[in-house]
């Protein structure tokens, strides 16, 4: 209760003529009501229902929504256990890679910030796409269930593709429901769920930095009405942030670190997982050579708390966790095939089990990969 | 642009909007650039209006709110969410391309010389004069020349070809007065063709396509070695301008590239190919379809009544696109249009 008044977000001027009038501390203001400290303080009416709100929003606040006391974690100090204990509720989203999720620690977790970095081409969109279908998975098939958020600013999200790997996760999961239903019964059944699932994807065209900026505010909003959302897809961060700041680097550093707040406050609040895609650029080092590294500076790996890289090896796909607070780095290949993200199979020493494993997993997709026809001579 | 809107005009209350305008806040870029701290400090308002500014602010900028994906597949789909594509004039390769070209972001078709690039592309600028039901845009094309000038002679047969092909749809269009040509000789001329004149002409006239043949003369020779960063910067400042010309008139935008060899250098990188599109990364970045065209050591046998002709076959080669697996089919190009063929028939 000691606590200065000074130190409490309030606008100058109230807080001057806080100090004015003689209170400095919380203790000074405690049990004042509001009509006495606008005579007082000489402030208006509406400006002492702020100051007050402000103070004691914590004591008020532990009266009022138990929701709130739980995952807010903004304001307060908690214990490492209790922390420990509201980490149960964080979820992950499988990525259909059994490999990269085991890497990864079971999938991409909400309440984290995680990176998706990589050179054209390698596959950062679809596997957006693919992950803004599985976060429908519900939770009776061990999915999380929720809904997802797609800003897309480089325009590739193309509802054709979505919809492939979302028929083919459909049928995945349907596959193994025996019922004793007509075929065209069964084919209306997975529009069905089709539908629901583009249902459960809001998808936001961003057209320059600012609009993005704007976005990024009203989420908390949409959250609040879309209280199923657990996932917040931007593909990519990088795109209206490499053009038009050559003159005023620091703004760009200075927004893309306020968007970074904004989405750990919101992944913090509302449970969700955040995946934001990044473009590679070469980093000229001494030797007149050139390494790829992920855009956006360095201070902007400060704001994910995940980030993967994609690369190619020869002719395979690889991701690397490259920064995790909590696993261990890692490399593991993927693929990407008609029906979406799957493991890498084919290459050195597959094991007989995950043989098995994909073949269940995916013996309905109906999609060999087509074989074009070639000449001998 | 919504940007530039005045403050004034939001709803709230008239303290703030005075506390804005004193601090010289006067449109909403101003404002949604600023942290809450450094509002909060210009305007002296309390957190709790900053917060108000920057949700009234944000809500203004926006021209919409979400639209699910379900939405987006629907006829009441927002005009400028439509996905359209340009049939690329030929069955065969338009089911290789799910239907055509993407109208979004930048294409790209790499090749070597000779491979048909501009023979693709030049039907394609026919193509797009076409009605809509075939695939067409049914609207006008720029083609911005750079390396070599219009091969009008060859457009001119290809207009025959076409006429003979399609004479149901395509004998009231004047292809040639539809196609508006910019030849270009500099990087500088090219600054100002994609700042001021193309924006302009997409104003004034319904142009859907445009063509740039190619970005990589200009950017392979003004530089030096040392020029290589600055390179960078200004192809990532020609990726974005076409990017937002594509987004603000809705149209298909082509760029020819040229193809440069890999020198191996032990890393990781994508050493797959010897032969890779040329200009760099920074470009590629901003490329949203990169279809590469190749010639091949196939002949193909075409019989036509009077005579046999043969004819080299040619590689399309999807290196990446939004909604395309990896993949290649091949073509070849006749002297009425560009068509693909199955590799089985009639190949040696």
């Amino acid at each position: 209760m000691q606590k200065e008044i000074g130190s409490f977000p309030l606008a100058p001027n109230v807080r001057f003529k806080l100090t004015k009038a003689g209170f400095t501390t919380l203790e000074d203001l405690k049990g004042i009501t509001q009509r006495e400290l606008c005579n007082e303080a000489n402030l208006t009416y509406e400006e002492t229902g702020e100051v007050l709100h402000l103070l004691f929003k914590d004591s008020v606040g532990s009266a009022g929504s138990d929701k709130e006391k739980h995952e807010d974690f903004t304001h307060k100090f908690y214990s490492a256990f209790d922390m420990s204990k509201n980490e149960k509720g964080v979820a992950a989203i499988v990525t259909f890679s059994q490999k990269v999720d085991e890497m990864i620690g079971g999938g991409i977790h909400t309440k984290k910030i995680t990176e998706i970095c990589g050179p054209p081409g390698i596959g950062k969109t679809q596997i957006c796409l693919q992950l803004s279908v599985n976060v429908q998975i519900p939770e009776s098939c061990g999915g999380v269930g929720g809904e997802a958020i797609y800003i897309d600013t480089e325009g590739s999200f193309i509802v054709e593709r979505l919809l492939d790997i979302a028929s083919a996760t459909v049928n995945h999961f349907y596959s193994g429901v025996q019922e004793n239903i007509s075929q065209e019964e069964k084919a209306r059944r997975k529009n069905l769920i089709l539908e629901d699932i583009l249902k459960g994807i809001h998808y936001y065209r961003c057209q320059d930095y600012v609009e993005l900026l704007a976005v990024v505010n009203i989420l908390s909003d949409f959250l609040e009405q879309h209280s199923k959302v657990r996932l917040v897809i931007v593909d990519s961060i990088a795109f209206h942030f490499r053009y038009g700041f050559d003159d005023n680097l620091g703004l760009r550093t200075k927004l893309l670190n306020s968007i970074g707040q904004s989405f750990m406050r919101l992944a913090t609040k509302y449970n969700l997982a955040v995946v934001l895609t990044n473009q590679m650029t070469t980093k000229m080092n001494e030797f007149r050579g050139g390494n790829l590294v992920p855009s956006l500076g360095e201070n902007w790996g400060h704001v994910c708390s995940v980030r993967l890289l994609l690369l190619w090896d020869k002719k395979e796909r690889h991701v690397l966790l490259y920064k995790s607070s909590w696993r261990k780095d890692g490399e593991v290949p993927f693929k990407i095939t008609h029906t979406g993200i799957q493991d890498e199979i084919s290459s050195q020493g597959s094991s007989s089990e995950e043989l098995d494993r994909s073949s269940i997993l995916y013996k309905d997709l109906d999609c060999p990969p087509v074989k074009r026809p070639r000449l001998g001579s | 642009m919504p940007y530039s809107k005045e403050i004034g005009n939001l709803l709230l209350p008239p303290r703030i909007v005075e506390a804005l305008k004193k601090a010289k806040l006067n449109t909403c870029k101003s404002v949604l650039t600023l942290s809450d701290l450094e509002l909060s400090k210009q305007t002296k308002l309390s957190q709790r209006d900053v917060y108000a500014v920057k949700q009234a602010v944000s809500q203004e900028v926006l021209p919409r709110s979400f639209i699910t994906a379900y939405k987006l597949q629907l006829p009441e789909c927002p005009p400028d969410l439509v996905i359209r594509k340009l049939s690329s004039g030929c069955p065969m390769l338009d089911q290789f391309l799910r239907g055509g070209l993407l109208m979004r972001g930048v294409t790209e078709i790499a090749g070597e010389s000779a491979s048909g690039k501009t023979q693709f592309c030049l039907q394609l600028s026919l193509q797009a004069q076409l009605p809509e039901y075939i695939g067409g845009l049914n609207a006008a094309v720029a083609y911005i020349c750079t390396e070599d000038s219009f091969p009008s002679k060859r457009l001119q047969q290809l207009i025959q070809g076409i006429k003979k092909n399609k004479p149901h749809e395509a004998s009231k269009i004047n292809f040639s007065d539809q196609i508006y040509i910019s030849q270009i000789g500099d990087v500088e001329s090219m600054w100002k063709c994609v700042k001021v004149t193309l924006p302009n002409l997409l104003r004034l006239k319904k142009v859907k396509l445009i063509i740039i043949d190619s970005v990589a003369a200009l950017f392979r020779c003004e530089y030096d070695l040392n020029q290589i960063a600055q390179r960078a910067h200004d192809l990532q400042t020609l990726g974005h301008l076409l990017h937002k010309i594509a987004l603000d008139f809705g149209a298909v935008v082509i760029c020819i590239n040229q193809v440069s060899a890999v020198v191996d250098q032990g890393g990781r990188s994508n050493v797959q190919e010897k032969i890779v599109p040329s200009l760099g990364l920074a470009w590629s970045n901003l490329v949203t379809t990169r279809v590469m065209l190749s010639r091949t050591s196939y002949v193909y046998k075409e019989t036509t009544t009077q005579l046999k002709v043969y004819l080299p076959v040619r590689k399309l080669q999807v290196l990446y696109a939004p909604n395309l697996p990896p993949n290649h089919t091949y073509f070849v190009v006749t002297p009425d249009c560009v068509r693909g063929i199955s590799l089985d028939e009639n190949c040696s």
